[in-house]
């Protein structure tokens, strides 16, 4: 490969990666403003203009801090945990195509289309690699040696399995509809067929559902879970290790929100144009918005709703969402077999 | 003993109320916030904020304490100092030296309670902060308020405290006298014509009665 070439690969690569970390820098910022908001506040406001610059004061103030690491924990986990959480969750997003057609990188003669890696099996990718992030929590609680910690990553391991599944079978009932396991795939078929969501309603609502517990957002935050187990997971941490923790955390919302922009509400695609018509600029636009609104639901449903209790918890995975997951993947697969023959 | 819960409807276990905790939340985004931006908004005070000890000055600049101590005996937490002198002015003395160390500072009342003189009382004053412990302890001209700032909170604090006082202080007119505390046994065990009956003997006979 020529030069040029891996460099326009490595300049998309940068672009998604900063995006995602900007994404998680504005989320820190737009979820103490909305919760704010939430509850007659006003918020963060005196760093910059409207706050703006807190997420870069929250930054150096973590930078500055005191790493401080227990007696007793193990010293090589202690240190990888959180580093297990954060780049897995960063990398989710590579497979997520962020924009239609491709851009042409100035200077350079080269044209790359708007997704890190466009690979084949992109939805086992993202599933593979999203399920990397649960060692992070694990390894966290229990190379803190702390109790409190432990039982947080527990909980958040046995929560993630009860709702892979059904995030799995939702995510597979929509990969049926087009037929490949590639993203841009399914984004084109998309454009041919109408967004999956007129088709797989129920598949839409369960991936909603499990993608809340997946990132261990409320209300499902049960590896945290503050008035139960202190801070959970990460009561031990501080400084740069907590932020890693805490970016890791919206990456993989901002990656969730992706996906399921990309598996339901046709991705990139701008409503009534034409696939070969969008200017790239506005199909990111496009995609910005879809994810953005997924982006607030978590933010919104966390400032609404308490925490379920763990028995709540388990029953909605396994005896509700699990059968209705079976069931929707069981007749997808039916009615689409029958269609194509 | 069991407890008994409520059988939920359907649509309660198919957590569909939770849309409408969304939307009630959604509706909120979009109200007024309650918020005062603190520094730059003060908080309201009133003439009951027991805030940091000031002492009062006269119109004419002179300072109304006569550097009795009694305000410097009665402090629980010794926050006070104070170094009398000589004044040729008819109250005689008055303090050359006026500290009150504000990290000691308990903002109990007992020295504005203390005072014969209304001369020291408790401002609404409630910020004070610095990088160094020098900075805290206030000497005498640093204290000093005119009178005229603090006539609300003399006429409230000698409202509470002239139920102990044998002859009552003037109190802020615009207090209902309705509202004022009952007086104290003590004031009214002492005969008030009596000029040879101190508080004290009071306490003591109203012991022994009981
Ligand atoms: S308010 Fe209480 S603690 Fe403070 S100076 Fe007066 S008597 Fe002492
Ligand atoms: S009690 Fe009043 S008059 Fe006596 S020393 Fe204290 S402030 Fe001065």
């Amino acid at each position: 490969m020529e030069f040029t070439a891996i460099l326009a690969i490595v300049i998309v690569t940068l672009l998604a990666f900063g995006g995602t970390v900007a994404v998680a820098g504005a989320m820190s910022l737009a979820e103490r403003r909305v919760s704010a908001w939430m509850q007659y506040r006003i918020g963060p406001s005196r760093v910059g203009p409207l706050g703006l610059l807190q997420p870069i004061a929250d930054l150096i103030k973590f930078m500055f801090k005191e790493e401080v690491m227990p007696e007793g924990a193990h010293p090589l986990l202690f240190r990888l945990a959180p580093i297990l959480s954060a780049v897995p969750a960063m990398m989710t997003f590579a497979v997520v195509p962020f924009g239609l057609g491709k851009i042409t990188i100035p200077g350079l003669n080269e044209s790359r289309p708007l997704v890190v890696a466009d690979i084949p099996v992109g939805a086992i990718y993202f599933l593979a690699v999203g399920s990397l992030g649960v060692y992070g929590i694990i390894l966290g609680g229990w190379a803190s040696n702390n109790k409190f910690s432990l039982l947080g990553s527990i909980r958040s391991g046995a929560q993630m399995l009860s709702y892979e599944l059904s995030l799995t079978l939702s995510m597979a009932a929509a990969i049926l509809m087009s037929g490949s396991l590639q993203m841009t795939e399914i984004v084109k078929h998309q454009a041919e067929h109408g967004w999956n969501i007129l088709y797989q309603p129920v598949a839409f609502i369960i991936f909603l559902i499990a993608m809340f517990a997946e990132t261990n957002r409320h209300p499902f935050d049960f590896a945290e879970c503050e008035p139960e187990l202190v801070g959970g997971f990460h009561t031990e941490y501080s400084s740069m290790k907590f932020a890693m923790f805490f970016v890791g955390e919206y990456c993989a919302m901002f990656a969730m929100s992706g996906m399921i922009t990309t598996l339901f509400l046709g991705g990139p695609l701008v409503p009534f144009l034409p696939i070969e018509q969008t200017p790239w600029w506005l199909s990111v636009i496009a995609f910005a918005m879809k994810s953005g609104v997924f982006l607030f639901l978590y933010l919104w449903v966390r400032w609404s709703l308490p925490r379920f209790k763990y028995d709540q918890l388990m029953d909605l995975g396994w005896k509700k969402l699990l059968p209705v997951a079976l069931l929707n993947f069981a007749v997808t697969g039916t009615i689409v077999v029958l269609a194509n023959s | 003993m069991p407890v008994l819960a409520r059988t939920l409807s359907f649509t309660e276990r198919m957590y569909l109320p939770i849309v409408k905790g969304l939307f009630f939340t959604f509706r909120v985004l979009f109200r007024k916030h309650i918020v005062r931006m603190y520094p730059e908004v003060g908080i309201p005070r009133s003439a009951a904020t027991r805030g940091q000890p000031r002492l009062s000055q006269n119109e004419d600049g002179t300072v109304r304490c006569v550097a009795c101590g009694l305000c410097e005996f009665v402090c629980p937490a010794y926050a006070i100092t104070i170094h009398g002198a000589a004044t040729e002015r008819f109250i005689e003395r008055e303090p050359r030296e006026f500290e009150i160390d504000m990290l000691r500072c308990i903002l109990c009342g007992f020295c504005e309670e203390a005072c014969p003189k209304e001369a020291i009382y408790m401002s609404d004053e409630l910020e004070h902060a610095g990088p160094t412990r020098a900075e805290h302890v206030m000497n005498k001209t640093q204290l000093l308020r005119p009178i005229s700032k603090m006539r609300e909170r003399i006429g409230f604090a000698n409202n509470i405290y002239n139920r102990w006082r044998k002859d009552p202080l003037p109190v802020d007119p615009k207090i209902n006298p309705a509202n004022a505390p009952a007086v104290s046994p003590i004031a009214t065990a002492v005969p008030r014509n009596d000029p040879t009956m101190r508080p004290l003997d009071a306490i003591a006979s109203t012991k022994t009665t009981r």
